[in-house]
């Protein structure tokens, strides 16, 4: 692969970083990352991951931009209210980055589809931007049984969360959390609130994160969870313990077929 | 005895169960938070039986989703359990 010189522009500040260089940026070029949810977490790290140079970037989510999305989503803009999610996404990666292609998968994840779609261009990373534990249980026992690193983030309020999963090395998201809460003791579900930056800021790690993995370097957040605390402005990592009995990606799984857990609908 | 809760030094006069402990620190929703003591993970079964000891480390993980709407709420008051960060 030869660089034009519009390409050694762009990715300039990359590639005089030895831990980049032509080859590492060449990598990021040739490399395929799944963004599961273009919102608070998704957008942030979808643009980045974009300007990066990544060079195939897939979008899944159903969803259409509504207004209340613009506080934090930032790939989407007030004239794209009422667009599929996807469809913004993607037009917002090709006016930054000609470089960039980009695959839209207008729909949900369900067990029917995850696999399709994480084989669909067989990506190298996947990135769990979703809003909901049915798909972060779902995404992890996918990316789990197809040998697939993810990056698991979540936010609420001014709280953030985020770990990752490399195959093999180290505990997966069903360890730490075992089952997603039961949605009969779910009493009602409306608004939490959530600080637009809060997106932004767990986001962005989430793409360090896959770069990092794409580029082989540094150490990235497998065995640790990363709480970040907006209000005190702290960050911490928990070492996570390992747990071997993991119906999933223990010593002896049982979790063979991905589950489509219930999810309360929304009253709001 | 000193112990550190989420990475807070907690000052407790006597032994307590991780299941007081669990009420001391006013965690909610127990049967929704991830236990971890010391090195290993605490099933939600083995609260009651659990000694908390003077040194331990303890670490409360709270589930959190995307902030997009589909968020639990707590049953008693405003404050959402995710959020809810031992001081």
């Amino acid at each position: 692969m030869k660089f034009s010189q519009e390409q050694m522009e762009r990715y300039s500040r990359h590639i005089i970083l030895n831990e980049v260089g032509v080859k590492g940026q060449i990598k990021l070029l040739e490399s395929k990352v799944l963004i599961i949810g273009t919102g608070g977490l998704g957008a942030p790290a979808a643009m980045y991951l974009a300007a990066a140079g990544v060079g195939t970037i897939g979008l899944v989510d159903a969803d259409a931009v509504e207004l209340s999305n613009l506080q934090r989503q930032i790939i989407h803009s007030t004239k794209d209210v009422g667009k599929p999610k996807v469809i913004s996404g993607k037009e917002t990666i090709n006016d930054m980055n000609p470089d960039v292609n980009v695959m839209t998968y207008h729909e949900w994840v369900s067990s029917a589809n995850i696999t399709d779609i994480i084989k669909d261009q067989d990506y190298d990373f996947i990135i769990d931007g979703t809003d909901n534990f049915p798909a972060k249980f779902l995404i992890n026992d996918a990316c789990v049984l197809l040998h697939k690193p993810f990056s698991h983030a979540g936010i609420i309020r001014f709280s953030g969360q985020t770990m990752t999963y490399v195959p093999g090395q180290g505990p997966c998201y069903r360890c730490v959390f075992l089952n997603p809460p039961a949605p009969d003791l779910v009493p009602s579900c409306k608004e939490a609130g959530v600080l637009g930056v809060m997106g932004g800021i767990m986001g962005t790690i989430q793409a360090s994160e896959a770069i990092k993995y794409l580029l082989g370097i540094g150490d990235l957040l497998n065995g640790r969870l990363l709480v970040f605390e907006a209000l005190d402005m702290e960050f911490r990592t928990v070492k996570l313990a390992p747990r071997t009995n993991c119906v999933v990606c223990g010593e002896n799984p049982t979790l063979k077929d991905l589950i489509d857990y219930e999810q309360r609908a929304c009253e709001l | 005895m000193k112990i550190r809760v989420n990475g807070n030094e907690v000052l407790l006069e006597k032994a307590v169960s991780l299941k007081e402990l669990l009420t001391l620190q006013q965690v909610r929703t127990p049967e929704y938070v991830t236990v971890q003591l010391n090195d290993g993970f605490i099933s939600a079964s083995g609260f009651e039986d659990t000694t908390i000891d003077d040194g331990d480390v303890i670490e409360f993980l709270y589930f959190m989703g995307g902030g997009q709407g589909n968020e639990i709420q707590p049953r008693t008051n405003g404050e959402v359990f995710q959020a809810h960060y031992l001081k």
